[in-house]
């Protein structure tokens, strides 16, 4: 249980989940933003509609009318979001109206998954404080005095902060550069200055190494860390069940490399792949084995990256080379999956040698 | 945080976690739950000990102004769904004539209003009509795809 809550609520600072959120929630809005029509579903034929999870009730698909307005609003949650602006309503408005929009589509002839890890995440962060750091309103602090969470006060002289020293707590503390913001820890600043907006740097003693200065304070907590984990866990739940549903289904038949060959050319059929690169793997049986078993290695050994910072790197590109790989010989683009594999990046440590420089 | 806090998100992790082994281990489908069965079972060829497989295939064809036929597979003429999405949604209804009918011109109303409109560059349709195709596909043969013909679904 120790280990558990180490791995979800060990500190972190604000700012890493603070770039992964406005990032993820940027990119939402440039996808299912202005210009993708997601209203457009309400005018297709109820003759096409077969309701399936969370729309079986209904008979046909919500009127167009209704879906433009409900789409207006989710583009503006996800738009706040990014920005950090209201987050406690965008938030969960984001979770709720997409899980709804982006339900529609799998409404009409039967569910795909492309999406669906997209609404997970929604739902991880609706209820975090991912807005506490690298919002509109800390970069503008008059324009938007109430954003950015709490503030801290502005110390002028940064050799103040030499002589501040101490721990985070077991459950997160607020830093700044005048010293220990709560009285139940403890920290030592050991390097600041006043270009420096953040810096998080803590080892597993949950020590900080570096102080903040400028407008905001140090955010050290487990709140900062437990969304981070959460979105790399639904990662791995998507790729896991993948690899467990091909044993459930095919067992180790599944590399069975003339069902691979008819695979292949099955979807150069019916499908768009970008090449024709399944016409030539599926003329040799030793390429077929190696990559349906790399894939399916893959998949089952995906949740690793959760324990491994070593591996940590490998089985995520070796997951975006996938999803690349069913593009150009299978056809599917699992666009969405591939976006959300930013959560995998160490947005704090960036943060960190950026600013640092 | 809280303990209630670190609770509610021990709780929340543990429905993501069971919510998605419980769709793996029944293989059934409650959106965004999902066990990704994608391409998980194995194709198999026609005859045991066989190495060709027949694979059918629903097309969309468009007929044009001028007599000519197409194919309508372009995103942008059959938006918003995808060929694929639109292909199962209308096998769905193969046995039923009359709603496949009202669901083809359906399509053909949207595909001529979004045209209209300046929304994709398609050509002017005269008619639209669904055909079943089917090909032999034999790994390593070559060539590995045969055209065995197609069969009108509906004129």
């Amino acid at each position: 249980m120790n280990r558990l809550h180490r791995f979800l609520f060990k500190p972190a600072p604000a700012g890493g989940l603070g770039r992964a959120r406005a990032l993820f929630y940027g990119g939402l809005f440039l996808g299912y933003g202005p210009g993708s029509d997601l209203s457009a579903w309400g005018a297709i034929s109820p003759e096409l509609w077969r309701p399936v999870f969370p729309y079986p009730a209904l008979a046909g698909p919500p009127p167009e009318v209704w879906l433009r307005v409900l789409e207006v609003v989710f583009e503006l949650c996800l738009a706040a979001a990014a920005l950090g602006i209201l987050f406690p309503v965008a938030g969960p408005g984001a979770f709720v109206l997409g899980w709804a929009l982006l339900a529609l589509p799998n409404q009409f002839g039967r569910a795909y998954h492309v999406d669906a890890p997209v609404v997970m995440l929604l739902g991880v962060l609706a209820f975090s404080r991912a807005a506490d750091a690298w919002t509109l309103g800390s970069l503008f602090p008059r324009v938007s005095p109430g954003a950015g969470g709490k503030r801290l006060p502005r110390v002028p002289d940064p050799a103040r902060t030499e002589s501040a020293v101490g721990d985070a707590g077991e459950n997160g503390s607020l830093l700044s550069l005048s010293g220990v913001e709560r009285g139940d820890c403890q920290g030592r600043i050991s390097r600041a200055s006043v270009e420096q907006r953040e810096c998080f740097s803590v080892d597993s003693g949950s020590r900080v190494e570096m102080g903040q200065s400028g407008e905001n304070g140090c955010r050290l907590s487990g709140e900062y860390r437990w969304p981070v984990q959460a979105a790399r866990v639904v990662l791995c739940l998507v790729f896991v069940s993948a690899g467990l549903s091909k044993l459930r289904n095919a067992g180790w038949e599944w590399l069975n490399p003339q069902a691979q060959g008819f695979l292949l050319l099955d979807r150069w059929v019916s499908s768009t792949p970008w090449t024709d690169w399944g016409l030539l793997l599926a003329a040799h049986p030793g390429w077929l084995v190696a990559g349906a078993a790399a894939t399916l290695g893959l998949e089952l050994l995906y949740p690793l990256a959760l324990v491994s910072r070593r591996l940590r790197p490998w089985l995520a590109a070796g997951a975006l080379g996938l999803l690349l790989g069913f593009k150009a010989v299978l056809g599917p683009a699992f666009v969405a999956l591939a976006f959300c594999h930013l959560w995998w990046w160490p947005w704090e440590r960036w943060g960190e040698s950026r600013e640092g420089a | 945080m809280t303990a209630l806090r670190r609770a509610l998100v021990l709780a929340g992790l543990a429905v993501l976690v069971l919510g998605t082994v419980h769709e793996v281990v029944t293989g059934a489908e409650h959106w965004p739950f999902s066990s990704y069965p994608m391409f998980s079972r194995p194709l198999q060829p026609d005859t045991e000990g066989g190495s060709v497989r027949t694979v059918f295939r629903l097309r969309l064809i468009g007929v044009t102004t001028a007599g000519d036929t197409i194919p309508l597979r372009s995103d942008a003429w059959l938006a918003p769904f995808q060929e694929a999405r639109l292909r199962v949604a209308l096998r769905q209804l193969e046995d039923d004539p009359p709603r496949l009918r009202r669901a083809l011109a359906d399509v053909a109303d949207r595909y001529e209003t979004r045209r209209a409109a300046g929304r994709h560059d398609g050509p002017e349709l005269a008619a639209i009509r669904l055909e079943r195709h089917a090909w032999a596909v034999e790994p390593g043969a070559e060539p590995p795809v045969r055209f065995l013909g197609r069969e009108v679904v509906l004129p």
